[in-house]
């Protein structure tokens, strides 16, 4: 695990109507590391990052655990302090650029009202502040372009004023949500460039979610490979890709097509992620498992630790792993 | 709404390429043939009315019994009435009367049809409960419920407005809490409540400003309605009381002599009929420009 943890998730479980959705979730994020969440739809990835902002649907309830950021447990502190938190220590990112901005208020506007907000600025003050922000995420004749509204930006350009209302207030940690799904490969890699840049500057920690596993080779420093609301397996960038432990990271890994080497064909892992009425027993991925065997229908695998802050949950993994 | 109907003349020529050019919707707007020929009937209309100290022949109250029922002639543009007032000068002054309860009903119904709305839209908890009682309240006729309570509340500007209000504020809810429904689960909601907004400045700030377009059209609908109503209210005697004319009792005191003396009640209807026509092309406007889905095809 990281020193001097920004952000750490602890045995986090939430449930919905009685099922588990959530399930024993653990990972930190280090002080200026980026820590990509990975998974398919419905393995958790956005709901860890809701529990974070503690904006859970009404129908979701934490059961267990503790979301510790800055050492302090956010599910213990009321909705007024985390609207304090929010924006300010916090602030997250989404998928949708496209309609992620209020139509009816220029880029401007919706920067300075964060930083009114968090930052008590005047509004002349704020929209200094605004342009160096417009500067900052790389928007071309920035003291021009804030007193444009969203429709008349790209999507690009939209998800730099998303980046740049987001960091108004520098947070601690970014949270960005899938950031780059939604736009351009070209665009894509600019706003990546763009994050990567930032964090370095702002010396911010990066909870960074998304499907894509380019992403996360390129931008993250270790990765949590999640699967039906569980860590599957969990460790830096560079060993996960050589020295997947997982057969589900093995799986993701494989999926993807190869970009140089023999043309082969993309191997999908077969099924789909189990329904929350109808989750199996024991290790959750060993209905699609190739290598699945004995204990794995029956009991959860324990974290088998591989080398330095490598481990995957999975009876096979490691030196001395049997079924 | 003269505002608009002011920026159609030349002067909105000479602001048109800086203002519209923020503003595509008001470009649009000005080019929409409808809107703007509804804008300057209501123009006109609300100017006349504004001006009638100045335009207006005579006093409203002024009894002439020497010539009472008077046909329409050169000193008598709408004729007279039995007690020989100039209808001019009443329709004039009348509108001031109608136009006003039409105005007061827009802005109280929509006040409180907005707060209503926002609150069932935005807080999944209140909707039933609020929305179920809206639906009580428009189960009665419109009008009916309005002349139900004018004849509790008696004859009165006040009262008109209170009874037209009670009607159609639970109209203007649902339609805003429609709107609501929808701007409530777009992702720039999500993103302000990130940002660490509070419920209070996510409504005020995000919310209502994506929710105006049906409102606004709904105003307009409002006002022509209240109009007519009015003139319901005052022809079964519930309405302002007189001898203050408003269009509605001017036709109410003609109507005994519509054998021998038709345009006592013929010219205020008329100016009522322009007026909502007037009104309600507006609003048609609004609603192509604001809610382009719903534009009619061919138009």
């Amino acid at each position: 695990m990281a020193p001097n943890p920004v952000l750490e998730i602890d045995g986090l479980s939430t449930s919905v109507g009685g099922l588990t959705i959530l399930d024993g979730v653990s990972f930190s994020i280090g002080d200026g590391e980026v820590v990509g969440v990975v998974g398919e739809s419905g393995s958790g990835k956005s709901m860890t990052a809701l529990s974070t902002m503690r904006l859970l649907p009404a129908s979701v309830g934490v059961t267990s655990g503790r979301i510790l950021f800055e050492g302090v447990d956010l599910l213990g502190r009321s909705e007024t302090e985390m609207r304090r938190i929010r924006g300010d220590r916090i602030a997250m990112i989404f998928q949708e650029p496209m309609s992620s901005l209020n139509p009816v208020l220029t880029i401007g506007e919706q920067i300075v009202e964060t930083l009114a907000w968090h930052r008590g600025m005047d509004r002349a003050r704020a929209r200094r502040r605004a342009i160096e922000l417009l500067d900052l995420v790389e928007i071309p004749a920035a003291a021009k372009r804030i007193s444009d509204y969203p429709h008349q930006l790209s999507g690009g350009m939209r998800q730099r004023v998303m980046i740049a209302i987001a960091l108004a207030c520098e947070p601690k940690l970014l949270i960005a949500d899938e950031p780059t799904t939604a736009l351009d490969v070209t665009v894509q890699a600019q706003v990546l460039d763009l994050l990567r840049g930032l964090r370095q500057e702002l010396a911010m920690s990066v909870m960074l979610i998304t499907h894509d596993l380019g992403v996360v080779a390129e931008f993250a420093d270790r990765v949590v490979v999640l699967y039906a609301g569980r860590v599957a397996e969990t460790g830096p960038v560079k060993a996960l890709f050589r020295e997947p432990a997982h057969p589900y990271t093995r799986g993701l890994l494989a999926s993807i097509p190869p970009l140089d080497g023999p043309l082969a064909k993309p191997r999908p892992i077969p099924g789909s992620v189990p329904a929350l009425v109808d989750m199996p027993a024991g290790c959750r991925f060993h209905p699609r498992c190739a290598i699945a065997a004995g204990r794995c229908t029956a009991t959860q695998p324990p974290f088998v630790p591989l080398d330095r802050s490598h481990e995957a949950a999975c009876w096979l993994a490691g030196p001395g792993g049997t079924p | 709404m003269n505002t608009e109907g002011v920026l159609a003349g030349p002067a909105a020529e000479a602001a048109r390429p800086r203002l519209t050019q923020r503003h595509p919707m008001l470009h649009k707007l000005l080019r929409h043939r409808l809107f703007v020929t509804g804008a300057v009937i209501l123009a006109i209309v609300l100017l006349a009315t504004l001006a009638a100290d100045l335009i207006a022949p005579y006093s409203p109250l002024k009894n002439d019994f020497h010539y009472r029922l008077g046909a329409p002639n050169g000193a008598h543009l709408m004729g007279t009435d039995n007690f020989g007032r100039d209808v001019l000068s009443r329709v004039l002054y009348g509108g001031r009367t109608s136009l006003e309860i039409g105005l007061m009903v827009v802005l109280a119904s929509t006040f409180c049809g907005t707060l209503i709305g926002v609150s069932a839209g935005y807080f999944a908890r209140l909707d039933n409960p609020v929305m179920r009682l809206m639906d009580a309240l428009m189960a009665f006729p419109g009008v009916l419920l309005a002349i139900a309570l004018a004849s509790v509340l008696g004859p009165s500007v006040v009262d008109v407005v209170i009874a037209l209000t009670v009607t159609y504020a639970p109209r203007t809810a649902r339609i805003v809490r429609a709107a609501v429904l929808v701007v409530r689960r777009m992702e720039y909601i999500d993103a302000a409540r990130v940002a660490g907004a509070g419920h209070l400045r996510i409504i005020l700030r995000h919310v209502l400003p994506n929710s105006l377009g049906p409102l606004i059209v709904q105003m307009t609908f409002i006002f022509a309605v209240s109009i007519l109503a009015e003139a319901v209210l005052s022809f079964i005697g519930v309405g302002p009381p007189p001898p203050t004319p408003s269009w509605g009792n001017i036709i109410a005191d003609g109507r005994s002599y519509i054998p021998t003396a038709p345009w006592i009640s013929l010219f205020p209807g008329l100016i009522i009929a322009v007026t909502v026509l007037g009104v309600n092309l507006m609003g048609d406007g609004l609603r192509d420009v604001l809610d382009p889905r719903l534009k009619l095809e061919g138009r």
